[in-house]
């Protein structure tokens, strides 16, 4: 049964509960992910994201809702045109490099020789042709988990769903891998991923839903999510010691010279900046808009209110 | 279908280019030598109860006409006979345990006939060691040197068997198909599975299984992985066969093959029996060997769980004495009936003769049963167990889950 909820829509989660026995862990939750999205799918761990993509990609049976995949609950007709990056990924070690690319593109519906270009193809992207014979268990970690985005991303596929894709990659491959991810979405790919990792979110997303404990806590682009946590936060590069004053404002973020100030409901930016002055603070440099989102973050997980 | 050839096909390649694949194949042969050295002490015993049985014999007819056993050794349950016919009919009707004839040219044919009742394979040579004592002790109290030759299985027991008024063949011949049955069953039922209860449990603890499951469908992985393993096994099978192909080839010229092979008996319905207990033997422990790698943690752990099962399986061989006495007593009627055992002791029943048209049919719509069942069980684990990365799925989310499904 096809539905047309959106013509733009690659995902869209309308109300979707899933309980283990009694326990519920994702509740009432509903979010679209739009055609040539990068979105954000965040939260604190435990918050029901990967039981969330695992009931969008059929892995778990949603209690109640819907999770539908290009209109459609998925099947695996669909597995072609998604990459699933899942957080608990592997390889087989004892399996060379090339064969595993070949495989999973195999099953992803590939004929043999596609499958062998588009590996190859591949592996010359990520610097690893040099290693095409080699058995998995002999590469390094951080050439294990290109292998691992490989199998994702081998039938370059409409839709990318990554979860906590640059767990565990040092800051290079980090960079590498937040560069291929803007290639596909450049191409076309809607993107779908999980993170902890704010100032990337920040870098690559759009548009994002916030869970806590299981229930929707923000959702939204990521201007929109952000202004609802005001426009005056001061971003200062400064040099000294900022002094604390809870009546003035409030510090989110404060190291290496960087400090994220909002001011409270009786004070204004330029009262705060002022009170730095007066207190031997050097201001480098300032800007004045929205908090940044791991203060947005921290501020959702801390509340009650959410 | 392509799931399935793609996945069957990776998993034959990744096993036989294994080291290890080929030498437990080669080592195969070795092991199959030691399980006989262990079971030697069953099988001792086996030969004991024949022995005892001869000796337990109620009626022995001798049929003597030129006296060449002398009168002092006839006693009972031995009894002369002159009239050869009635004779052989007391052993048809079954009122007489057995017929010795003693022809009157023995020096020359040093041959004795025996007529018998089959009470099955082990009924074969029964009473040899009674005639060869007998006739060891009539030379001995006849001093006479021309008879020496007859001695220490000199002479030539020719037997010939009746069952239910019937005469019947009891050959070698007509093990040779069950033999290889049993050969085929022990490769794929224990050898094969449990390369799939490695590859199972490499699945999960790999942490591949999430990422198979958005490509493909779990029954796909499984037969996929079952059809792989399948063709393991008749790799292994062809391997077995074609070096035994060779040790006979080769060794032909010194030594007698003690079986005619022209003689096989290939019987199209006992050959459709046997393949349908080793294909569902096969299966119901594929089944168990899912459900025990979905639901452990690690295969080290899956491997040491799987062995109560493995154990439970070969349990009939343990009281294989008793199966070949008393095909069709209580003990083998009711592991006739269990699970894990059913396709193992039905086919030695059959190979016994012990089995009815009606226990086959109502056996084998059991066993299909156990089998649809055992995958039924096994899937819903696989579903339930495929996800626990760190933990053993418990008794009671077993319990409950399948509960919950089936309502």
């Amino acid at each position: 049964m096809r539905y047309n909820y959106h013509v733009e829509s690659v995902i869209h989660v309308k109300n979707l509960v899933k309980s283990f026995g009694k326990t519920p862990v994702v509740k009432d939750l509903s979010f679209d992910v739009n055609k040539g999205d990068v979105f954000a799918f965040l939260g604190a761990n435990g918050s029901g994201k990967t039981t969330t993509i695992r009931c969008l990609l059929d892995i778990l049976q949603p209690t109640r809702g819907s999770a539908l995949i290009f209109g459609n609950k998925f099947d695996l007709a669909l597995a072609s045109r998604i990459g699933y990056l899942p957080e608990e990924r592997g390889l087989y070690t004892n399996a060379q490099v090339m064969e595993t690319l070949v495989y999973f593109a195999q099953l992803k519906g590939m004929t043999t020789a596609d499958a062998k270009q588009k590996a190859l193809k591949y592996l010359d992207r990520v610097e690893l042709s040099a290693h095409h014979a080699t058995e998995i268990k002999k590469l390094s970690s951080g050439q294990q988990q290109k292998i691992q985005l490989g199998i994702t991303l081998i039938n370059a596929p409409d839709l990318l769903i990554l979860d906590e894709p640059t767990k565990g990659l040092d800051p290079v491959n980090r960079s590498l891998l937040m560069e291929l991810l803007d290639e596909l979405n450049e191409n076309g790919a809607t993107i779908v991923f999980v993170s902890h990792q704010m100032d990337e979110v920040e870098k690559i997303a759009n548009r994002l839903v916030m869970i806590k404990n299981g229930s929707q806590a923000l959702y939204g682009s990521l201007q929109e999510v952000k202004k609802q946590f005001g426009t005056n936060t001061i971003h200062i590069t400064y040099q000294g010691e900022i002094p604390s004053n809870d009546a003035m404002y409030r510090s989110s973020s404060i190291e290496n010279n960087v400090a994220e100030l909002t001011p409270t409901s009786e004070t204004s930016t330029n009262d705060v900046i002022s009170h730095l002055i007066q207190h031997n603070v050097i201001i480098n440099d300032f800007t004045i808009g929205t908090p940044s989102l791991q203060d947005v973050f921290v501020k959702v997980m801390k509340s009650e209110q959410y | 279908m392509n799931h399935i050839y793609l996945i069957a096909q990776r998993e034959y390649i990744r096993t036989v280019r294994k080291p290890i694949f080929w030498i437990s194949t080669l080592l195969l042969p070795t092991f199959i030598i030691l399980v006989s050295f262990v079971s030697g002490y069953s099988a001792d015993q086996a030969e004991k109860s024949i022995q005892e049985e001869a000796q337990n014999a109620q009626s022995i007819l001798l049929y003597d006409p030129l006296t060449f056993i002398p009168e002092a050794f006839v006693i009972d349950p031995l009894e002369k006979v002159q009239d050869i016919d009635e004779a052989k009919s007391k052993i048809i009707d079954g009122s007489a345990d057995a017929l010795f004839i003693i022809p009157e040219d023995i020096t020359t044919t040093k041959k004795v006939e025996v007529y018998t009742q089959d009470t099955g394979v082990m009924s074969l040579g029964k009473f040899d060691p009674v005639v060869q004592s007998l006739i060891g002790a009539s030379v001995a109290s006849q001093l006479d040197p021309q008879l020496q030759p007859l001695i220490g299985g000199g002479v030539t027991i020719e037997s010939t068997y009746y069952k239910n008024g019937d005469r019947t063949e009891i050959s070698l011949e007509k093990y040779v198909i069950p033999l290889a049955a049993f050969a085929l069953y022990f490769l794929l039922v224990f050898m094969a599975n449990n390369f799939l209860l490695t590859s199972v449990s490499e699945e999960k603890e790999n942490r591949m299984i999430e990422i198979m499951f958005s490509i493909v469908e779990r029954k796909s992985l499984i037969w996929g992985k079952i059809v792989g393993i399948t063709l393991i096994a008749f790799t292994q099978i062809a391997v077995l066969v074609s070096a035994t192909a060779l040790i006979i080839y080769f060794s032909t010229s010194n030594f007698d093959i003690p079986i005619d092979l022209t003689k096989i008996v290939f019987d199209p319905v006992n050959i459709s029996l046997y393949l349908f207990y080793i294909l569902s033997g096969f299966l119901i422990i594929a089944s168990v060997m899912v459900g025990v790698g979905s639901v452990m943690p690690t295969y080290k752990e899956a491997q040491s769980f799987s062995s109560i099962f493995i154990i439970a399986s070969i349990f009939p061989m343990y009281f294989f004495s008793i199966l070949l006495q008393e095909p069709t007593g209580t003990i083998s009627q009711i592991v006739s009936y269990f699970p894990l055992t059913a396709p193992m002791v039905l086919a030695a029943r059959l190979t016994l003769d012990a089995l009815t048209a009606t226990e086959i049919v109502v056996s084998s719509a059991l066993v299909i049963l156990y089998v649809i069942g055992g995958f039924y069980v096994a899937f819903k684990l696989f579903e339930l167990g495929s996800l626990e990365y760190n933990n053993k799925v418990s008794f009671d989310s077993i319990k409950e889950y399948l509960i919950k499904k089936s309502n």
